[in-house]
């Protein structure tokens, strides 16, 4: 696999004109929110200052926070790491179906993670000895919820790793300290970035701990929100999370320098097989556990609290239309979110210039910044007489998709783009001086399998979407998600699980559809 | 690419970014939706007028549409409020969100219930009680005051809602303003003491009860009602009937200052307050107690005068919510 590439020394010819309006439509949708409500508090008569809003509860609820993140990056690390050297590296029973489907949790959101264990808690409690409503209870779901990203980082390191490397090792020394001495040292930057990603996504979830009755720092977030209708000390708590995720984000950045961050099908089956010998069956028990845990008990449970087939039948005839429209506004999110996220990693990796430093950083933020939060800023920005339009339809709740998941479409094109070598568009625009021409028959073409990951990672978070669409949905219209939670505050758990099954049904459809797409612009590119 | 852009535009006129020609007004309900959407849709067929409904979401989730409502302040999009309490609709009068209007379907609602320069009227209330599984309790033990349970017998016995949000909050809040903050945060402390069981809403509270995890619990006549309806093994109790009385919590409806469709908006507030809504309240699942004279209801609902009801002023409830929810934070931590 190709190094990374330095910058180039020029803007390339994409006009000054177009990069201008990328940059000002990306922070007119994400920025400008966001912007609105941090500054908000230091504006006006009622002015904060930080040190008068923080005092030692929140340290408190910051350490908790801290153990929920750090708790569940270690226990994701420790299903994690074993599970992406038995499905990289060697003979594992049933290899390829485990290939397949390690990567359901993440499609589960993670509020039906927690729904599902806390009906569950009496048994959970027999026969692990563990209360689900405690800290350990969330960082148990939160790591089945995200532990794949562990997993799916590590098989990217690993697959990246040159393998004479191992195989000279392999000459000297036997495979347990080749995995320990250039396997998995070589793979750390990957695995630390699944864990930073893990870190990210429990450090500022709301769902799991809410429904299990943790006290985290979000918590306190939405309390200034919800019970004392305090908007600006709310975005002003963001502050803390949002400058813990930066300078990790960066940190890491520094360190994957310019690595892929995801190779969902790299290889071609050349790979340096172990085999497990008597160990096999352990091996694979691990993983039937682990799969177990994180997808076959979650759906059960869900199937059996669903009921009979009419509950289904009466849940699609109520729930189409949310279905249809939550569908469709997660797609236009996604390709959206596709399309401005393509541009600004283009920019941020193609031109030579200290504004893109600050582009970069700007696009970190969206990672921190709690969905109820930017709910208020997107109305506070848009809703205006003026460009009336835009809040009176779903447009505004495809700006929330984009702002929620462009960091994430964002990061993973620019690994994409780090990989392809700028001579080549240099030798397109010998051939040519249409700059959408190479953009779009070189950059493009050679990025396909990081543009289709991008635009099936803010799919999939936008389908799942609550906090900031419940506050910015256009009146008459529901999706999939707010429909569940308001089944669920009238304890119609037969009609809620249903519908869980239902969206997780979807999800995988797409995914399938998806992986299918993937293989093949893989394929594609190798031939 | 421009077909692309053509289709997205394409598909957003679709989706109803386009400008419709139909008389509408737009509702924003913390009801739920199985109670408030039949009564909503019997508006549209009477009148022809369009409803457009955004509802709140699970119980500690109310806060997405006071909030909105806040945020929206400005260019409002919502012409009326329709809310399961009281207090929150106060809250939006003192941020300026509402606008007064006098319904002549109110003229026959106590004043107590009624803002006295009308910027929001009461109707069909909830009360909160105390339920029971009557497996485990016995008639003769049942508690007849909330301030039973700071005694020992009832340590770790009994549930109540995270008390931030919600009815909870708002009972908490009523107890400052008839006892006085030092004996409100006396009570609240003896009950920390005695291992109350923090639980997230009032529907979980009642399910931990239907379920025999605990014998009693805090929770609204509303989440009561759907678990004795389906014949589970529980029961109310009206509590404090020789003391401060049972909190009533009527829903309330509003018009929202500078809202798009203020006549249509008129129209649906007359309805909500209607004698018919506040019957169909009463039968559904929730039932809710009419708080006038002449609306039928079922015989499970008690009559309003049967109740001995909490004097209380819902302004002073509303001054010390945020005191009370502060204090509450500290003493819950979960």
């Amino acid at each position: 696999m190709p190094g990374p590439f330095c910058k180039i020394n020029y803007t390339l010819n994409t006009p000054r004109f177009f990069n201008l309006g990328i940059i000002l439509l990306f922070i007119i949708i994400v920025i400008l929110p966001i912007l609105f409500m941090m500054v908000a508090p230091f504006w006006g008569q009622n002015a904060y200052h930080l040190g008068t809003l923080f005092d030692e509860r929140h340290f408190g609820l910051a350490k908790n926070s801290l153990e929920l993140a750090v708790g569940t990056i270690c226990l994701s690390l420790v299903i994690g790491i074993p599970l992406a050297f038995l499905l990289s590296r060697t003979n594992l029973w049933a290899k390829n179906l485990f290939k397949t489907l390690y990567l359901i949790p993440i499609l589960i959101p993670p509020y039906i993670h927690a729904i599902v264990w806390s009906h569950l808690d009496s048994w959970i409690s027999q026969f692990l000895s563990l209360d689900i409503h405690s800290l350990y209870g969330a960082i148990f779901v939160l790591t089945l919820a995200y532990f794949p990203f562990v997993t799916l980082m590590t098989i990217s390191g690993i697959k990246s790793i040159d393998r004479n490397l191992e195989e000279a090792s392999l000459i000297h020394h036997g495979p347990w300290k080749t995995l320990r001495g250039i396997t998995l040292p070589l793979a750390l930057p990957h695995i630390l970035s699944g864990a930073l990603f893990v870190f990210i996504f429990s450090i500022i979830d709301f769902g799991v701990p809410d429904i299990l009755r943790v006290n985290v720092y979000p918590v306190e977030i939405f309390i200034q929100f919800g019970a004392l209708y305090d908007e600006r000390a709310a975005a002003m708590l963001s502050f803390p999370l949002i400058t813990i995720t930066l300078i990790l984000v960066m940190l890491q950045k520094w360190y994957m320098g310019g690595r892929s961050y995801v190779n969902l099908t790299a290889g071609s089956g050349k790979d340096i097989t172990y085999h497990l010998g008597i160990i096999n069956p352990l091996a694979f028990t691990f993983c039937l556990i682990v799969f177990s845990l994180s997808v076959l008990i979650p759906v059960a449970v869900l199937v059996k609290k669903a009921g009979s087939l009419s509950n289904y039948i009466r849940v699609l005839n109520t729930s189409i239309d949310q279905i249809t429209y939550s569908l469709i506004l997660a797609v236009l999110g996604g390709l959206l979110a596709l399309f401005l996220g393509f541009f600004m990693s283009y920019i941020i990796e193609r031109t030579k210039s200290k504004v893109v430093i600050c582009l970069e950083l700007a696009s970190l933020i969206p990672f921190a910044i709690p969905a109820i939060t930017l709910g208020i800023g997107l109305i506070k920005v848009w809703n205006r007489p003026t460009i009336d339009f835009v809040f009176r339809c779903p447009l505004i709740i495809i700006l929330g998709y984009i702002a929620h998941s462009i960091s994430f479409t964002i990061r993973i094109i620019c690994s994409g783009i780090k990989q392809i070598n700028p001579h080549l568009e240099e030798a397109g625009f010998l051939g040519t001086s249409s700059w959408t021409k190479v953009v779009g028959k070189i950059v493009m073409a050679l990025l396909t399998p990081s543009l289709l990951v991008g635009f099936f990672i803010a799919f999939i978070l936008s389908l799942g979407e609550l906090g900031t669409t419940l506050l910015v949905i256009p009146p008459g219209r529901e999706t999939i998600p707010i429909k569940i939670y308001n089944l669920m505050h009238y304890g119609a758990d037969q009609m809620v699980a249903a519908l869980c099954l239902i969206l997780v049904g979807i999800t995988l459809a797409f995914s399938a559809i998806f992986l299918g797409f993937y293989k093949r612009a893989k394929m594609f590119l190798r031939c | 690419m421009k077909r692309l852009i053509s289709l997205l535009f394409v598909l957003l006129l679709a989706l109803g970014c386009a400008k419709e020609g139909q008389k509408e007004v737009v509702v924003y309900t913390s009801v739920d939706q199985v109670f408030s959407e039949p009564i909503l849709k019997d508006f549209e067929k009477k009148t022809g007028i369009k409803v457009k409904a955004v509802y709140d979401v699970e119980a500690t989730k109310t806060v997405g549409l006071v909030n909105r409502l806040m945020a929206e302040k400005e260019n409002p999009k919502c012409d009326v409020f329709w809310n399961n309490e009281i207090v929150r609709t106060i809250v939006l009068k003192k941020k300026g969100v509402l606008t007064p209007y006098n319904s002549p379907s109110a003229e026959d609602i106590p004043s107590q219930f009624k803002d006295k320069d009308y910027y929001w009227t009461g109707f069909a209330a909830r009360a909160r009680v105390l339920i029971y599984n009557t497996k485990m309790l016995k008639e003769t033990g049942l508690p007849k005051s909330i301030f039973e349970l700071t005694e020992p017998k009832w340590k770790g016995k009994v549930a109540l809602a995270y008390p931030l949000f919600g009815t909870t909050a708002t009972h908490i809040a009523a107890l400052y303003a008839i006892l006085g903050r030092e004996k409100a945060e006396e009570y609240l402390k003896a009950l920390n003491a005695n291992k109350v069981v923090i639980v997230d809403g009032n529907s979980v509270a009642r399910d931990m009860v239907v379920k025999g995890k605990l014998p009693l619990a805090f929770t609204d006549t509303d989440d009561a009602n759907v678990a004795i309806q389906s014949g589970k093994p529980v029961k109310m109790i009206y509590p404090d009937s020789n003391g401060i009385g049972t909190l009533l919590i009527p829903n309330t409806v509003a018009l929202i200052k500078g809202c798009p469709h203020p006549d249509e908006g008129k129209k649906l507030i007359d309805y909500l307050l209607s004698k018919e809504v506040e019957s169909k309240l009463a039968f559904c699942e929730s039932a809710n107690m009419p708080i006038r004279d002449g609306v039928k209801k079922p015989l499970h609902v008690p009559e309003f005068s049967s109740i001995k009801a909490m004097e209380i002023d819902y302004y002073k409830v509303a001054e010390n919510l945020d005191r009370s929810a502060r204090f509450c934070q500290g003493l819950f931590v979960r």
